[in-house]
């Protein structure tokens, strides 16, 4: 049954004459064409700018891409039917191993274009080693294509998931100079390092390859265990859900989508960061400036270069400036229909919590955004301390943003929130100006959370104990008025 | 004393023997202007209205007579200054203007206010089906709301008040902006839900087909008068 199947779900492919054709076309375009090009453009950003092993990964990259993106369609598209088919009586086991079979036949076949246009642009023959880390690549991405095509359900949201998790993978990985911590976590890092034989020094007793093999069967393992999920008879997406989780998911569902349709919200958070962060940086001199910092208890002032202390002051800014702005928006935006809404079961704390989803995930994403543009140019001592202290400004600007919309209505919410986040990230946290915060500075939301990020940014041992509590201490202070706040919008009986 | 609306059940509805809604005594009053100028403008001054199961009810006034007022109390959309609300639970409210997500599809409204009213898959598929047939705006199910015109954005106002199949049904000038077919289906719909033993209290500055109603009170200097 299973081997029937398989061949049934590769016909169907087939039947659409171009997928099999963009299935070799574009690795062999993508390898003869981009590896010259990638080579310089890895060269620009420090990493392995040698044209040989630029060309052998982008055989992997090519072999990667196709097959992720060919696993999410091969899943997504079928999804209903082949729980419909699982549920007559197939079987999810079979579905799921047939569809599995067929989407690795598939990625077998980008896998063998790419191999045989790296060949032809080399014009020497592979290595072993080259052709199997191809294939690592391939089957990684084959289990990200499918956990994506199991999981969301959105095409145009899944795919675009899958692509920017392979750009991710492809231009901060070490071919491009991506060595930070962080770059370590991509998929792709230690194949990476497979394919271009340049040892990661950092994989510890597996070596680079067995790390590879490693999260092979993890990607693998995942998108069983996702479509195994989606496709068994009975499973939580055919139950009917008790109400509350209903309303709650159908209504996180449209928030989320009103949110997508929201296109100034995402050229502000995807673009501002980009724009904001790396212009400031590019025109900030590299000469030295002194800032006070907490260093084993004691604090003192320490000479750092102006650019390193302004992109990392940049990250809070932006941060607190696009989660501010998306707190406003998407409570004002919808605060009508939500009173409409609370006349129904839906309860307004409810209400709010899908609202605050949305507008932390917007947060979340400027942050991601703007620490990924910061770390192109900059380096934190430790990065857990200067990721965790930026999303606490994220979090607390949101909420301020939640509180801005309601008390002063739309347009003055945004001109207290063009002011708010530069008084006080920007200049009264800002060592840039002064080497400590002035006294009124320290009273401002943002001060605790800022000497937290610098010395994250700068230290590399944490001695922020007490303005970590004060940020806290905001949060939890703005998220209680946020909610009385939201709570009076939702129900708006008071007038 | 505060008028917060408290459900009453209304079970084996049947015509005419059953009190769905009961308003008495409801006050409200706006206040304008600074804290030491603060002038009160009294909207509604001890109004009385009851309605029954299967009866189909006019609210008439002026311009500014409060009955929109009103009908936000009897929602629980707004508080009186005095007075009490009873009310069923299963009731379905059709605001004046239509309050409607703007980048949210008409298919994503129903389903989300679907969700919120607790209704299954199938009964919300059944539900969606007839009210696209019965006010005749299938086509623009995948059209958001910022594209609509201004009749179709009212059908789907309606639409969500009815989609749950209430007990209960205010609406506020449901059809404002609908041209002369959707009229008629609409007095069809309406019909249909007052004999299965549905309530609705409609509100309107006029009313023009008067023989539609069971029963019709003017909204008069702050009080409901029956005709």
């Amino acid at each position: 049954m299973i081997l029937k199947l398989s061949t049934r779900w590769l016909a169907e492919f087939g039947r659409r004459p171009l997928n099999l054709i963009l299935l070799i076309v574009v690795p062999l375009v993508f390898v003869t064409l981009s590896a010259g090009v990638l080579a310089d453009f890895a060269d620009i950003l420090g990493g392995l700018g040698e044209v040989g092993n630029i060309e052998a990964a982008t055989a992997g990259w090519a072999a990667a891409v196709l097959a992720g993106v060919s696993g999410f369609f091969h899943v997504s598209t079928s999804r209903n039917a082949d729980r419909r088919l699982a549920e007559a009586g197939v079987g999810a086991i079979a579905v799921v191993a047939s569809r599995l079979i067929s989407t690795l036949a598939l990625a077998a076949v980008s896998t063998l274009g790419a191999l045989i246009a790296l060949g032809v642009r080399t014009n020497s023959g592979l290595s072993w080693r080259v052709v199997g880390a191809t294939i690592l690549f391939s089957l990684i991405y084959v289990g990200i294509g499918v956990a994506v095509g199991a999981l969301i359900e959105s095409e145009m949201n899944g795919s675009l998931l899958v692509v920017f998790i392979w750009i991710f993978d492809v231009f901060f990985g070490p071919a491009m100079g991506g060595v930070g911590r962080l770059s370590q976590f991509f998929p792709l890092y230690y194949p990476t390092s497979v394919i271009t034989s340049i040892d990661s020094g950092t994989a510890g007793l597996l070596g680079d390859l067995g790390l590879s093999g490693l999260i092979v069967v993890l990607a693998l393992g995942v998108a069983v265990l996702a479509l195994a999920m989606t496709t068994r008879s009975g499973s939580f997406a055919t139950k009917e859900p008790p109400p509350f989780r209903r309303r709650i998911y159908a209504a996180q569902k449209a928030a989320f989508r009103q949110l997508q349709r929201m296109p100034i919200m995402w050229i502000l958070v995807v673009g501002l960061p980009a724009a904001f962060i790396s212009e400031s940086i590019a025109v900030t001199p590299n000469s030295p400036t002194p800032v006070e910092l907490a260093e084993a208890g004691a604090r003192t002032l320490q000479i750092l270069p102006m650019d390193e202390v302004h992109g990392a002051i940049m990250v809070p800014i932006t941060v607190g400036f696009l989660a501010s702005l998306a707190g406003l928006f998407v409570i004002v935006d919808s605060a009508e229909v939500d009173q409409r809404l609370s006349l129904t079961p839906f309860r307004p704390l409810e209400i709010l919590w899908v609202r605050f989803v949305v507008i932390m995930s917007a947060s979340l994403l400027a942050t991601a955004i703007s620490l990924l543009v910061t770390s192109l140019s900059f380096r934190p001592a430790s990065w857990p301390i200067f990721v965790g202290a930026n999303l606490l400004v994220a979090l607390t600007y949101a909420t301020i943003g939640v509180i801005a919309g309601p008390v002063f209505g739309r347009l003055g919410g945004i001109y207290v929130l063009l002011i708010l986040p530069f008084v006080d990230i920007g200049l009264a946290q800002n060592p840039m100006f002064d080497a400590a915060p002035p006294t009124w500075g320290r009273f401002l939301p943002g001060h605790g959370a800022v000497r937290v990020m610098m010395d994250g940014a700068f230290t590399q041992s944490f001695d922020e104990g007490l303005p970590l509590f004060l940020a806290l201490v905001w949060l939890v202070c703005l998220g209680v008025i946020s909610t009385i706040v939201f709570r009076r919008v939702a129900l708006a009986r008071v007038s | 004393m505060m008028a917060t609306p408290e459900s009453v059940n209304a079970p084996n509805l049947g015509v005419g023997d059953q009190i769905v809604l009961e308003a008495a005594g409801i006050w409200k009053e706006y206040r304008r202007g600074l804290p030491t100028r603060r002038r009160s403008f009294p909207v509604l001054k001890g109004v009385d209205l009851s309605l029954t199961s299967g009866e189909i009810v006019g609210l008439v006034g002026e311009n500014g007579a409060g009955k929109s007022t009103l009908m936000k109390i009897l929602v629980g959309a707004l508080q009186a200054d005095a007075g009490t609300v009873q009310r069923t639970d299963r009731f379905g409210y059709c605001p004046q203007v239509p309050v409607l997500y703007e980048r949210l599809r008409c298919d994503e409204h129903l389903e989300l206010f679907g969700a919120a009213y607790g209704m299954s898959r199938s009964e919300l598929s059944s539900s969606t089906e007839k009210l696209y047939e019965d006010l005749d705006f299938a086509r623009f199910a995948q059209t958001r709301v910022e594209e609509l015109s201004g009749g179709t954005r009212s059908k789907l106002n309606l639409a969500i008040a009815m989609m749950h199949d209430p007990a209960l049904l205010c609406l506020d000038e449901p059809y404002a902006g609908f041209d002369w077919d959707t009229y008629q289906r609409f007095w069809d719909l309406t019909s249909r839900r007052r004999n299965a033993g549905a309530s609705l209290l409609i509100i309107s500055h006029f009313i023009a087909d008067e023989e539609r109603f069971d029963r019709i009170y003017d909204l008069v200097d702050g009080r409901a008068v029956q005709r």
